[in-house]
């Protein structure tokens, strides 16, 4: 737990300390960066900061990365903080559903998401990391980014689209109508040509929520 | 790294940004995203006009109702099976297009789902009546599509026109049914007029029963028994169905209204009314005399401000002791009681209370007396003399409420010591709202004492508004 007299130095002072990435590349970072990724927040509370010179070791970070969300804070250093938290929003029993937008996406984070979409399957890595460091905005910018990908899109259009494996939900009692399965088995002959080359693993059926 | 490597919650988070149709294709993806958008209720209701429509930027500023609907072209693959999807509520206008598109998601999915609710969205109070003339019934097509093979149980909470939806099928499946009738805004005369037509069609649409309709053309009034007479004998009842809601006003007078329905669904245990009317205890009379059997009861009632009704008293029209006794009293597997009115109370409404030590939710809340404009200001206010004894007596003879939603009245103020004895006698209650007339006593109780009380979930102390 932090003392006050830590927050108030935490919060106040234009401090810089360093991390590093899982290949052992070393970056510094401010309030910024701080102030936006609530894992390094929490993890400055907890650790001793006395000695600033040791770097953080983020484990599951690329350099490139963490060298993205930390340009990433800086560019938002003077957005609004207090970001309200929507994690509430995902009420199980929400009345009706309504999806929220995804077409408000500033034009410099346009520019900044492009330079993942371009490279195959850094998209996925820059929003765990995202995930991973807490940082609200850049996993927002994200995740609009995918579903503004998916929208549109057929299922085998983003099965191609996201390299992933063809495993028909409905097994049993709620297997698709013949025409649905004749039409996806057909397609799902070029899928598992695909497969062999791909490294996805199929996860298995998440468990049913009461 | 690939798609699926994401944890679910960023799945989730993508997810919230997609439509009902891309979810949809979505569910189709593999096993994991089929399991999320299932289990997280990502599809289980599908608004056709949220989804089906193209924004009009010219319109974007005017309200929803006086928009423009422009719906995207509906191609035949528009829809895709979902594998596991049980559940579907579908929000539907009373408009062909509306239906069409219904129809084609029901022959889609239809096979799988368990459960269907059809609702409608409220209509605006600008054109009340259009629809009453309304002689075609659209959603009438639907029938085939709406009765699945595995349903077991539909809600319909639609308006009238949505009924003929009856047969034989659907008779061992409805569980819930909501039926309106009413006026949309203040009732008037004509509006009588055209709900007792609607009833007969219902009636005659509910099958059995034979309906000699002798009115003549265009005839506001007229009474069930002599210009309409009903053979009821042969009447087809909907045994499952425990859960009704009306809006009508048959409750007022017309019995012989009241015990068809009573015969067309015998097994009533939930019932909510909402009414106008110029008496409020013959309504009740009708409901408790007839239901005996009710477990929840909910009535709201407004005034009928038709011309012939402007010499009416509106103390007829209050909530009293009066009223809480017929239903205590006639209404003895009563669990829930919701009532909202003008509201004049005295101790002896408690005492009655404490006569069915089963009730889990009581609100009696003051609202006025609605569909009226009244100046003066004794309407407005409730009158209510509730002691602290008698609400201590109350709360001890009630040890399994769970919710209580009512108006304390200007004569006593609600002190944490007080609100602390309360509690302790209800160890069930969730819900606490206590409404009283006073501005500032809300200052008395503080955010404190809630979390002096972990059992409350919601809690509110002040004046009606909140």
């Amino acid at each position: 737990m932090a003392t006050n007299v830590e927050e108030t130095y935490l919060y106040s002072s234009p401090t810089t300390f360093k991390v590093s990435s899982k290949d052992g590349e070393i970056f510094d970072i401010d309030d910024s960066f701080i102030n936006q990724s609530k894992t390094i927040k929490n993890m400055l509370n907890v650790l001793d900061i006395a000695d600033n010179h040791m770097p953080i070791p983020l484990q599951n970070i690329k350099g490139t990365m963490l060298n993205a969300a930390i340009v990433f804070c800086k560019y938002h250093k003077n957005d609004l903080l207090s970001i309200p938290d929507d994690e509430d929003e995902d009420d199980f029993e929400r009345d009706a559903y309504e999806p929220r937008r995804s077409d408000d996406i500033s034009e410099w984070d346009k520019e900044f998401i492009k330079q993942f979409t371009v490279e195959e399957g850094t998209l996925f890595d820059i929003i765990m990391a995202a995930n991973y460091l807490d940082i609200k905005a850049l996993l927002a910018v994200g995740c609009k980014t995918i579903a503004n990908m998916v929208r549109g899109k057929n299922s085998d259009q983003v099965r191609q689209m996201f390299n992933i494996s063809y495993d028909p939900p409905g097994e049993g009692l709620n297997t698709p109508r013949n025409s649905v399965t004749s039409k996806e088995s057909g397609d799902n002959q070029l899928l598992t040509t695909q497969e062999k080359e791909s490294r996805c693993k199929t996860p298995s059926p998440e468990l049913m929520y009461d | 790294m690939f798609l699926n490597d994401f944890p679910t919650e960023i799945l989730n988070q993508i997810f919230t940004h997609l439509s009902f149709i891309d979810l949809s294709y979505c569910a189709n993806v593999c096993q994991r995203w089929n399991s999320i958008v299932i289990n997280y209720n990502y599809l289980t209701t599908f608004n056709i006009e949220q989804e089906m429509t193209i924004p009009h930027d010219e319109y974007q500023n005017t309200s929803s109702f006086h928009r423009k609907l422009i719906y995207r072209p509906v191609t035949s693959n528009l829809f895709i099976f979902v594998p596991n999807l049980k559940y579907l509520r579908i929000i539907v206008k009373k408009e062909k297009e509306d239906l069409k598109i219904a129809k084609q998601l029901l022959q889609v999915q239809g096979k799988t789902l368990e459960k269907i609710i059809v609702d409608s969205p409220p209509y605006s109070n600008d054109e009340p009546d259009e629809r009453f003339h309304d002689e075609t019934d659209l959603i009438h097509d639907l029938t085939d599509e709406l009765i699945t093979p595995n349903l077991r149980e539909l809600i319909l909470n639609a308006r009238l026109p949505i009924v003929s939806i009856w047969n034989e099928k659907s008779r061992q499946i409805i569980r819930k049914v909501a039926i309106d009738v009413g006026h949309q805004s203040q009732s008037n005369c004509w509006s009588c007029y055209y709900s007792f037509g609607n009833w007969l069609k219902f009636f005659e649409m509910c099958g059995g029963m034979k309906i000699t309709d002798n009115r003549a053309d265009h005839a506001p009034f007229f009474s069930p028994s002599e210009d309409v007479q009903i053979d009821s004998t042969n009447v087809k009842s909907f045994p499952l169905v425990e859960y009704l809601s009306l809006r009508t006003n048959i409750f007022r007078n017309q019995n012989g209204f009241v015990d068809l329905l009573l015969k067309i669904f015998p097994n009533i245990k939930q019932f909510e009314l909402e009414t106008w009317t110029q008496e409020y205890s013959s309504s009740i009379d009708v409901i408790v005399d007839n239901l005996i059997n009710l477990e929840h009861l909910k009535v709201r009632i407004w005034w009928c401000c038709g011309r012939k009704y402007k010499h009416y008293s509106l103390e007829q029209l209050y909530i009293n002791d009066n009223i809480i006794n017929k239903i205590i009293s006639k209404l003895p597997k009563l669990l829930s009681i919701d009532l909202e009115g003008h509201l004049e109370f005295s101790d002896t409404c408690l005492e009655i209370l404490n006569n069915n030590k089963n009730l889990k939710n009581i609100i009696l809340k003051h609202g006025g007396i609605a569909g009226h404009k009244i100046n003066d200001e004794s309407y407005t206010q409730p009158i209510i003399h509730f002691s602290e004894n008698a609400l201590i007596e109350f709360a001890k003879s009630h040890p399994l409420l769970d919710q209580l939603e009512i108006n304390i009245g200007q004569s006593m103020v609600p002190t944490i010591g007080f609100l602390t004895k309360f509690i302790q006698h209800c160890p069930k209650l969730k819900i606490l709202k206590l409404y009283v007339v006073e501005n500032d006593v809300s200052l008395l109780v503080d955010d404190k004492f809630k979390t002096s009380c972990p059992q409350l979930e919601t809690f509110y102390v002040g004046i009606s508004k909140e």
